[in-house]
């Protein structure tokens, strides 16, 4: 099992999120006006909650995740569970997926097959989780480091299109909108779920992990829609991929316009991100089959990718399916199942690791 | 489990004298199997002399050794002063090699295998009849090149000192600048034909006793018969399959091996080559030069991200133009995108032939220009300059941007030698991915070069420590941005300390000297 340290998962997380944020579409979940400046904190707040049950498992089965937890309890129970949180990932991955290839064929290359586009994407991110947990983590802080230039030279080439003309003080002017917003962005949380699964990989106090991405995530985000607000103004609702436009308005003398380096920033870390699940999808499943039989890395991954392309292309190719997806998505059920209730159910019925077990695996690790 | 196929170990060779023969007590039968065994090479020299009325042999190979010190070490005492009173061959032999001082190195051999394998690594070996032991005595002589400036890496304020071939003089070059009591050096001979000379060298208070070991034994169970260089070892100690970035460090200076050395990495010298290994080598090394601790660190640092910038242009700036012409032109100034399809116009291929022949073509002239004799190298340089150059544009088969990029992407890859061949085939890779797929294939591309990368650990350090993982301390200290000599003189960091090493770094497991010395 690769070890990261919490302030690597914790970067790894932002690069996720922000992957996820940039390529939303403007419209629904993004509008003119302060109400997504509250939004975004009582959203963080809610996540926090939702985080608690996650919290109280690390803090109680010290070096477990939920399903290691739960697999010394009863084995069939802790499959089960496996299971049943494999397909929150599964469906996490198939909607970043189908994002992800909408967006480029939005922004890159609008002429690619679907199909191409996501054999690629996902042969990318199979390599990805091919190479382990600890590349995925090491990779996302440089995916960080470029989302932090890109921003920086959008801010210094767009300083004078800063209009604070724009803001004006408010609360919250349409709560029906604030409502469905900050449902949206408590459901775009699928760091929960990677998580869940990785809190064992963290060396020591995972627990930080969240104390630093929750902090950091927001700030950052409160930043990116001040930016939105202070540039778009009031035509923030009518454009489709907000930062993708105003990059497209930066001129940094190299380039007349940033937006394909805009493009490739999200891409880089959507591509992370859906490496770092296919890697969660992998540990679930080597930690549950662990005792009866070897398992083939290559082959594995070669089966989930298939899997995972066909769901792409049935989904991707059919507008209800896809729709259908993105409303599921958007309630954030699977968040509360997989990433609060399963780990709640464990915290109430897992068994801790014997003491004999505990120092086993520490002289396994220290070998 | 039988190996398959045919084994071409040293054992399996057929001599016409068995080599664990042991040595006989007459001096004849043991010439003449020692003959045999050589299969009567023309440089097997025996020579006879009679020594206080005994019998004796000197064998020596013929170029390995400094005659002067055989005339004044071996012959001279020999014959103008032999031990007198001993009552027969075999004390007065004791006496020769326990009273007469001969050499700093002497050795008793038994068999006839250790007789062949010491005269050709330059020992006389000294022969008695009536004794069925030889002695071995070290008078190495042979020809070599002078210690010189490096021909790779050169420094500007450095020492003019590089490696040689030999590899004893290496190790002195490496003491000379570590003049440290926990300098230990180790020899072992690897190759089972070539009996390469092969030296490990580390500080044993610095250097993490697992990779010596694990080193130590990687190269004991080198399968090679013959190893001529230290690029054959390269291979066999790198932990994964790295096609493209090394974990192994290569240099030619010793100041850089010994400063390596102190950072607790293991040294690999080997005799042969002025090339020796340093495991293990991290990415952001290549980017360092002796020079850069020699300059201001503001100039230091601003050499570094030339070349860093260097190193980004050389991989993906063709492969950026032929996506950016193809795919998002949008993104180029105006002015510059009306020159670009003006000249692109009037070409007969399209960018990304265009941009592909081209780079086959420098790459071509920079093979053919490198082997070559100066006189002929100055002709390809003619014919690469002007015909390449010039008339290609000016007959409308290039366009002129293309020849720019590719001449100065070839600039830039030589900025950063040690990660030319990289470079030169990542190159290939985003021209090929920017074709096909623009800026979305060269993100592709890119993502799984950096999920290559960074999957990468040499014995437990990550490869592209300490960025990543990251180490604020060390990134500031000593990466991109080198601060002065005397906030560094405050900090010492061994790669063992990076963040994300597999092992511990407490400083008393590293610590050697203990367990080695019990052994």
């Amino acid at each position: 099992m690769s070890r990261i340290s919490n302030r690597q998962l914790a970067i790894t997380f932002i690069a996720t999120r922000l992957s996820a944020e940039m390529i939303m579409v403007s419209g629904d979940t993004i509008r003119y006006g302060a109400d997504r400046f509250w939004c975004i904190f009582f959203a963080k707040l809610v996540v926090l909650a939702l985080y608690l049950p996650l919290i109280f498992l690390t803090l109680r089965f010290k070096e477990d995740n939920f399903l290691t937890a739960a697999l010394r309890r009863s084995r069939i129970y802790g499959v089960m569970l496996g299971f049943l949180f494999s397909l929150s990932l599964v469906a996490v991955t198939v909607n970043t997926v189908l994002n992800l290839q909408l967006y480029i064929a939005d922004t890159l290359l609008n002429s690619m097959l679907p199909v191409f586009g996501f054999l690629i994407i996902i042969a990318a991110a199979l390599y990805g989780a091919a190479k382990g947990v600890s590349a995925i983590t090491r990779t996302a802080i440089f995916a960080s480091s470029f989302f932090a230039v890109l921003i920086i030279l959008i801010v210094i080439t767009m300083f004078d299109n800063l209009n604070t003309i724009y803001l004006y003080p408010s609360f919250i002017e349409d709560g029906n909108y604030f409502f469905r917003c900050l449902l949206s962005e408590v459901g775009a949380n699928s760091e929960m779920l990677i998580f869940a699964v990785l809190c064992a990989n963290v060396r020591e106090k995972p627990n930080k992990t969240i104390l630093y991405y929750l902090p950091a995530v927001f700030i950052i985000l409160e930043i990116v829609n001040l930016i939105y607000n202070l540039i778009l103004g009031p035509y923030l609702s009518s454009v489709e991929y907000p930062l993708y436009v105003i990059s497209s308005m930066s001129d940094i003398v190299v380039f007349q316009r940033l937006d394909g380096i805009d493009a490739i920033v999200w891409l880089f870390c959507g591509i992370i991100k859906i490496a770092l699940l296919t890697a969660c999808v992998y540990q679930i499943y080597t930690t549950s089959v662990k005792q009866t039989r070897e398992v083939n890395k290559y082959l594995f991954l070669f089966i989930y990718a298939l899997f995972i392309l066909a769901l792409c292309w049935f989904i991707g190719t059919k507008r209800e399916y896809y729709d259908l997806l993105e409303q599921i998505m958007q309630t954030g059920a699977h968040i509360v199942i997989a990433g609060m209730l399963i780990p709640l159910l464990v915290l109430i019925t897992g068994k801790k690791k014997a003491k004999k077990e505990s120092e086993a695996a520490k002289i396994e690790e220290e070998n | 489990m039988k190996k398959r196929g045919a084994d071409f170990s040293e054992k399996q060779v057929k001599t016409v004298a068995p080599q664990d023969k042991k040595l006989s007590t007459l001096l004849d039968e043991t010439c003449t199997d020692i003959r045999a065994l050589m299969n009567n090479s023309a440089d097997l020299i025996i020579k006879f002399a009679e020594t206080a009325g005994v019998k004796m042999a000197v064998v020596t190979c013929e170029g390995m050794i400094d005659k002067s010190n055989l005339a004044n070490l071996i012959y001279r005492p020999l014959i103008s002063n032999p031990p007198q009173g001993c009552k027969d061959a075999r004390e007065l032999f004791d006496s020769i090699a326990g009273k007469m001082f001969i050499a700093e190195e002497q050795k008793q051999l038994y068999t006839c295998s250790d007789v062949a394998s010491a005269i050709m690594s330059g020992f006389a070996v000294l022969l008695c009849d009536g004794v069925d032991y030889a002695l071995s005595i070290g008078i190495q002589g042979y020809e070599h090149r002078g210690v010189e400036e490096p021909s790779t890496h050169i420094n500007l304020r450095a020492s003019r000192e590089g490696f040689v071939e030999v590899v004893r003089t290496n190790m002195s070059m490496v003491r000379r600048r570590l003049k440290s009591p926990t300098l230990k050096t180790e020899m072992i001979q690897v190759g089972e034909r070539s009996n390469t000379d092969v030296c490990i060298c580390y500080l044993t208070d610095r250097a993490d006793i697992r990779i010596v070991n694990d080193i130590m034994d990687k190269l004991k169970n080198i399968p090679l018969n013959t190893i001529l260089s230290s690029e054959f070892l390269q291979a066999f100690l790198e932990q994964s399959n790295s096609a493209l970035f090394s974990q192994i460090f290569v240099t030619e200076r010793p100041d850089v091996f010994a400063s390596k050395l102190y950072e607790g990495r293991i040294g690999v010298i080997v005799d042969g080559t002025p090339f020796a290994l340093i495991v293990p080598g991290l990415f952001i090394e290549n980017f360092h030069t002796m020079d850069d601790y020699t300059h201001r660190p503001y100039f230091s640092a601003f050499l570094r991200m030339l070349r860093l910038v260097a190193f980004i242009l050389a991989v993906i700036l063709p492969g950026l133009y032929v996506a950016l012409c193809n795919f998002n032109p949008e993104m180029l100034r105006s002015s510059l995108l009306l020159n670009i399809y003006s000249s692109i116009q009037t070409t007969a291929y399209p960018v990304f032939g265009e941009s592909l022949i081209m780079y086959i073509l420098y790459e071509i002239m920079r093979e053919a220009g490198l082997r070559l004799p100066k006189s002929v190298g100055h002709a390809v340089s003619i014919v690469g300059g002007l015909v390449i150059g010039e008339i290609t544009v000016s007959a409308g088969l290039m366009s002129a941007p293309v020849v720019l990029i590719i001449a100065a992407t070839g600039l830039c890859s030589l900025a950063v030698p040690d990660l030319y061949e990289s470079c030169m085939i990542m190159r290939l890779v985003f021209i090929l991915a920017g074709g096909a797929f623009g800026l979305y294939g060269i993100t592709i591309v890119g993502v799984m070069l950096m999920f290559r990368l960074c999957s990468k650990n040499a014995y437990g350090v990550p490869y592209m420590a300490p960025f990543a993982p990251f180490t604020l301390k060390s990134v500031i200290r000593d990466t991109f941005v080198r601060v002065d000599w005397r906030v560094l003189s405050k900090s010492d960091v061994t790669v063992q300390q990076l963040s994300g090493k597999a092992k511990s770094t407490n400083a008393k497991e590293r610590t050697i000297t203990d367990e080695q010395d019990k052994q």
